[in-house]
């Protein structure tokens, strides 16, 4: 699939750009890319348990919030410095991943959506139950006002994330979570040991997601439950692994990317509803629309046949 | 049995097993041995637990009672990957093909996998896949999305991606359902050249031709017992199978196939 | 009928606001008789819904009904936001705060009424499921779309008329809480995750399952409250958790797969 390689070189190859631009840009927008590029990142964790391995995970912010949780009581409590807090929780989320995932990765369909959803919901409750951890009330970290080093830390964690996926995806490893996708029972005869796959990719998956959530810990300067463990998160970095095509390198990024505009262009500074009514009905329009993602389109081959493929893709998915 | 296979001891043993879904015993003790390079035809009516016993054999379901040997193990506590990687493959009867991967993809998941799999580098496992692709005749449709192969393509391609593991031991479950004539012919060929190349076979199959022109020895279950045992010939003439296949003759009606 | 509908919490809300809307109006309609009013609306809004929007992708993988129906809860809960604003409304009838009085326990009227409602709804929608032609229709549908296509169900009617029902009943369940809870916008979050994990507890398709679930979830709950408000989630999704792993198909429902 030499397009599919050509893309992610491209984004990559922008993406190294980007690391020059922070002199030259204001802090708003240097705000937003910080944003965007962990979205991105999230949406591209998501997409190795997701999209390459098929198991759409709801619980993945819980590791985004286990990563904040942690790096903030590293830093506040055992006062040691960001990367040594940054470290722990990558590992505090890949230890969990690993053993929770045990037994919730032998779930299918609803029950295993329905478990990760709870898994984000009780990490969140059992949080904000625990006086170490701030109960409700939330953590403060030190305050760090470099900007630019958080757009960097991201953008770094951002590249990493491609990179990964790009060795995984090239790697024997990656052909067992596509034939785990694909047909599981038919993987297994195959002589491929799904059960430890699954966990191996999920563990990934969480240590990328901890690794943004601890950098966001730590840019913000202060995190509370609701925030850290926003199920709207979740969501988010399922609609742009999905949008830009999920079981592809690139591909989250670029939904990341075109997401993220379009929420800058429906001005993401206003708290008015609106925002959200309409941001609503775009993905509604994606999802019927684009049940692959944008990835079959930017790789394919002429427009014609893409709308063809189009309303083939339409026409399997309708009742 | 043949000499050589006497000597040898057999390539697998199935003794005693026993499985029970529920109140339904779909095999009550079976009992069967295949010599090594032997191709052993597994026959029946419908619900006789054909793929059930293929299902114990492959580690894909777990018995109740009973082991199956193989080289001194017993498979019956090892997962189904694990009893891959020791050479025994299969197929299934509802083709489960890896549609959104190219032909030569699924091929080399198997190569990749299988029995000497993880020792072997990606392009070797690659290689041993378009060999495999080639013999089974899908050579062409290397490139091509798996879904895009038709009914017959996709039952050669479910041998070939059994193939690519490397098997001593292949287990096919029905592969000529839903076959042409013309079509059952390259199939039977493709088993027999498999054959020759060393492999031990159990074939579970409902054409007949397929079974009287491959097997060397035919096996008969019926209801979850073992019936007949003996050369295609001799079995397909045993008034008990008859029997099981056509319901009691003065009875009116049929039972099973 | 494998949609899963994360608005459904949606429903619920739009429901708690039509029972508002009636008492606070001209009509001063008591919430328990603006029941039927409430299931009217949500079943022609759910019917549209499923008909126009979620029957494009019920054959597409379950993970985009997921994702439609959570963008579509964003959008009415919004939407709900502009029009009603956040305050928090309440309805407060005469009868309240009153209570009766059995053996040492009080039972506050309100929520006596709220589960008798609830048991004669779930017993309504039991025979309708199993001795109506719809229902029937509904079930085989669930079971394969394909069959029951061939045997003539018009099958995107039938997938709307389902959604219609469920939204009825997330419309009773919305009048039903109108008086016990706040109403605002996002009130439906909550319910959703309860709904489902009272429907897993049950057994996914276990209609009287659901109100057994829904009981032992609330006796959960309660017991959880013990530990201190804040853990009634936590242990209400630990047992969660522990029912999906140890015992999938529910606490009443039987394997039937």
């Amino acid at each position: 699939m030499a397009a599919r390689r050509r893309i992610t070189y491209t984004v990559l190859a922008l993406l190294a750009l980007a690391a020059l631009l922070p002199p030259h840009l204001n802090g708003y927008w240097v705000h937003v890319l910080t944003l965007f590029f962990m979205m991105a990142s999230l949406a591209q964790a998501w997409n190795l348990i997701g999209g390459y391995t098929g198991y759409a995970s709801f619980g993945n912010v819980a590791f985004f919030g286990t990563g904040a949780y942690t790096c903030a009581y590293m830093m506040t409590e055992m006062h040691w410095p960001f990367w040594g807090a940054f470290v722990t929780a990558i590992a505090a989320a890949g230890l969990f991943a690993t053993v929770l995932g045990t037994p919730i990765l032998r779930l299918r369909g609803h029950y295993f959506a329905i478990a990760t959803l709870s898994l984000a919901i009780g990490t969140q409750a059992l949080v904000q139950q625990l006086p170490p951890l701030g109960k409700g009330s939330g953590m403060t970290l030190p305050i760090n006002s470099n900007f630019h080093f958080f757009y960097w830390v991201m953008l770094v964690i951002l590249i990493a994330s491609i990179v990964v996926t790009m060795f995984i995806a090239r790697s024997r490893f990656g052909y067992a979570l596509s034939a785990i996708r694909e047909n599981e029972e038919a993987a297994a005869v195959l002589g491929i040991n799904a059960a430890v796959a699954k966990v191996a990719a999920w563990t990934v998956s969480a240590g990328i997601t901890a690794a943004a959530g601890a950098t966001f810990a730590y840019w913000s300067s202060f995190i509370d439950p609701p925030t850290v463990f926003d199920l709207n998160f979740n969501i988010l970095m399922i609609i742009m692994a999905m949008l830009g095509g999920a079981a592809s390198v690139a591909g989250p990024t670029i939904g990341s990317f075109v997401i993220s505009a379009i929420g800058e262009a429906l001005g993401a500074q206003s708290v008015s509803p609106w925002h959200a009514v309409v941001l609503g009905a775009i993905i509604v329009v994606i999802v019927i629309l684009l049940p692959r993602g944008i990835m079959p389109y930017l790789a394919g081959g002429p427009s014609a046949w893409n709308l063809q493929m189009l309303r083939r893709q339409l026409r399997a998915s309708r009742v | 049995m043949s000499a050589v296979a006497v000597a040898a001891g057999p390539a697998l043993a199935a003794r005693d097993i026993v499985v029970r879904f529920g109140g339904l015993v779909a095999l009550g003790g079976v009992s069967l041995e295949v010599a090594p390079g032997e191709i052993l035809g597994l026959i029946g009516p419908n619900g006789a637990g054909k793929t059930t016993l293929l299902s114990v054999m492959s580690g894909t379901l777990r018995p109740n009672a009973g082991a199956v040997l193989v080289g001194g193990r017993d498979l019956t506590h090892i997962p189904a990957y694990e009893i891959t990687r020791l050479g025994v493959a299969r197929t299934f009867q509802v083709v489960k093909p890896f549609a959104n991967l190219s032909v030569r993809e699924n091929a080399a998941v198997g190569a990749l996998f299988g029995r000497h799999g993880l020792r072997r580098s990606f392009s070797a496992a690659f290689d041993a896949a378009d060999a495999v692709l080639e013999r089974s005749g899908l050579a062409a449709f290397a490139d091509r999305p798996a879904s895009d192969l038709t009914l017959a393509d996709r039952k050669r391609l479910e041998i070939a991606k059994a193939l690519a593991t490397d098997p001593e031991i292949l287990l096919l479950d029905e592969v000529m359902a839903g076959l042409t004539p013309a079509e059952v012919d390259q199939a039977m060929n493709l088993l027999r050249s498999v054959n020759a190349s060393g492999v031990t076979l159990i074939v579970v199959e409902h054409v007949m031709k397929a079974i009287m022109g491959v097997s060397q020895r035919v096996v008969v279950l019926d209801q979850g017992k073992l019936i007949a045992e003996g050369r295609p010939a001799d079995v397909v003439a045993n008034p008990l199978v008859i029997e099981a296949y056509l319901g009691k003759r003065y009875r009116g009606g049929t039972r099973g196939a | 009928m494998n949609v899963i509908n994360i608005a459904h919490g949606a429903f619920i809300m739009l429901g708690a606001y039509t029972s508002y809307w009636l008492f606070v109006g001209p009509m001063h309609l008591d919430p328990f008789l603006s029941i039927p009013l409430a299931m009217a609306v949500l079943f022609v809004l759910a019917y549209l819904t499923q008909r126009l929007l979620v029957n494009q992708v019920v054959r597409a993988p379950l993970l985009t009904t997921f994702l439609l129906t959570f963008a579509l809860s964003i959008f009415i809960a919004n939407l709900a936001q502009v029009f009603w604003l956040s305050d928090i409304r309440s309805v407060t009838t005469s009868y309240s705060g009153s209570s009766f009085a059995l053996g040492p326990i009080t039972v506050p009227w309100i929520k006596f009424w709220t589960l008798v409602i609830a048991a004669l709804l779930t017993l309504a929608l039991q025979t309708f499921m199993t001795r109506t032609k719809l229902g029937r229709a509904i079930r085989a549908t669930s079971m394969d779309i394909d069959a029951a296509r061939l045997a003539g169900v018009d099958v995107a009617r039938i997938y709307a008329l389902t959604f219609g029902i469920s939204g009825a009943l997330a419309g009773a369940a919305g009048s039903l809480v109108s008086v016990s809870y706040a109403i605002t916008p996002t009130m439906g979050d909550s319910f959703v995750v309860r709904a489902f994990v009272v429907a897993v507890l049950g057994g996914l398709g276990n209609v009287t399952g659901a109100l057994v679930g829904g009981l032992v979830y609330g006796v959960i709950e309660s017991f959880g409250a013990l530990l201190g408000e804040g853990y009634k989630d936590v242990v209400a999704l630990v047992v969660l958790l522990l029912v999906i792993l140890f015992r999938p198909y529910g606490l009443v429902g039987k394997a039937t797969a």
